[in-house]
């Protein structure tokens, strides 16, 4: 577990490093601004859902974007399937737990984590 | 399938290390930034790590885990539902590490809904990783989203119990006799094998189960080496 978790996780920050260097943080928030919230959202919580960066990297990351002005609502939809959501674990979740089960789950967890963030910018 | 994941894992590994090398060719200064920018977050992750292994290991002795999750079956209502939020949010770790026990809790009895809400719980509201979040986004962000997860994994945990059926789930009847060892849930982290030296053995970076007699099992040592699993990949019926 050890070594390789480590050089996985150091491959995310850097990857996350060269991508927020090539596409600064101010500029995903004018990109993000231009588009309809609700799309915005949506996208998010796609990204969200195929990347698979661990929580205690997110909250940095999220917190940087919301910081530069990317608007609350795509970032909390994009936490919330990021970590509840996963392309990437799929077969490993369908292999315990067989198709149905894992197929509800994901989805449902994808369409809450929308209304989340929907609801959490009613709020904020 | 480890193996693809290895390769897979690395490849990703090998295509960041490539694009720092092109970049810095290329552009010295936008490479720099890069580098600068991963500084960041290696920074903040080193902050934050020993505050929530602290904080996991402390919930975890707090808390009695083992005892809370007989009470997770069907009939459990309200209190099965708190439960297992409670089971979810004290746990370290990313969902997967969460499947293995899952599968174990319904094996023994704990409903659809309790499992999901498990599931949910361990991803979104983990506990240590509160405070990670109220530092980066603020206490009123971190305290409105928990409710709001919260309230969307009641409502959403109990749409998923009208749809799946506990036939749903597979390998029911996996359940063997004996001591067993679930090899896909497995991190090698040996801590069986020093426990209990005489049962379990490493064989490529996995535990396995020696051969045994049913009867030379010391029970109690058994017990203890299942609750020192910290992905509960080990099983043991004596039914059969």
């Amino acid at each position: 577990m050890g070594k390789g978790m480590v050089a996985s996780i150091l491959s995310i920050i850097f990857a996350i490093g060269i991508i927020l260097t090539l596409l600064p943080p101010t500029e995903i928030a004018a990109l993000v601004s231009k588009q309809s919230i609700l799309l915005a959202t949506v996208v998010a919580a796609l990204f969200g859902t195929i990347t698979l960066v661990p929580a205690f990297i997110a909250f940095p990351l999220v917190g940087t974007l919301v910081g530069a002005g990317v608007s609350i609502v795509p970032a909390v939809s994009f936490l919330t399937t990021l970590t509840m959501v996963g392309v990437v674990t799929f077969p490993l979740e369908k292999k315990e737990f067989g198709v149905k089960f894992t197929a509800v789950r994901n989805s449902l967890s994808f369409l809450f984590a929308i209304i989340i963030a929907l609801v959490m910018g009613v709020i904020i | 399938m480890t193996i693809l994941k290895k390769i897979k894992e690395n490849l990703f590994l090998v295509a960041v290390a490539l694009a720092y090398i092109i970049m810095l060719i290329i552009n010295p200064t936008m490479g720099l930034e890069s580098v600068k920018n991963s500084g960041y977050y290696i920074k903040e992750m080193l902050m934050i790590m020993p505050v929530i292994f602290i904080l996991t290991a402390l919930l975890d002795l707090w808390i009695p885990k083992v005892k809370i999750m007989r009470y997770l079956g069907k009939d459990a209502g309200v209190k099965g539902v708190f439960l297992s939020f409670v089971v979810g949010s004290i746990s370290a770790g990313p969902i997967y590490a969460a499947f293995p026990m899952c599968v174990m809790l319904h094996k023994k009895g704990a409903s659809i809904r309790n499992i999901v809400i498990i599931l949910s719980s361990w991803a979104v509201i983990k506990v240590p990783m509160l405070l990670n979040e109220a530092k980066f986004l603020g206490l009123k962000f971190m305290a409105i989203r928990w409710v709001l997860s919260v309230l969307a994994i009641i409502v959403f945990s109990w749409i998923a119990a009208k749809i799946i059926k506990d036939e749903d789930l597979p390998a029911e009847g996996k359940l063997k006799s004996g001591v067993y060892i679930n090899r896909d849930a497995c991190r090698g982290c040996t801590i069986c094998s020093k426990n209990y030296p005489e049962l379990f053995e490493m064989e490529r970076k996995k535990a396995i189960v020696k051969t045994h007699k049913g009867d030379s099992l010391d029970l109690d040592k058994l017990q203890e080496a299942i609750k020192a699993c910290p992905v509960t990949a080990i099983e043991y019926s004596e039914d059969f």
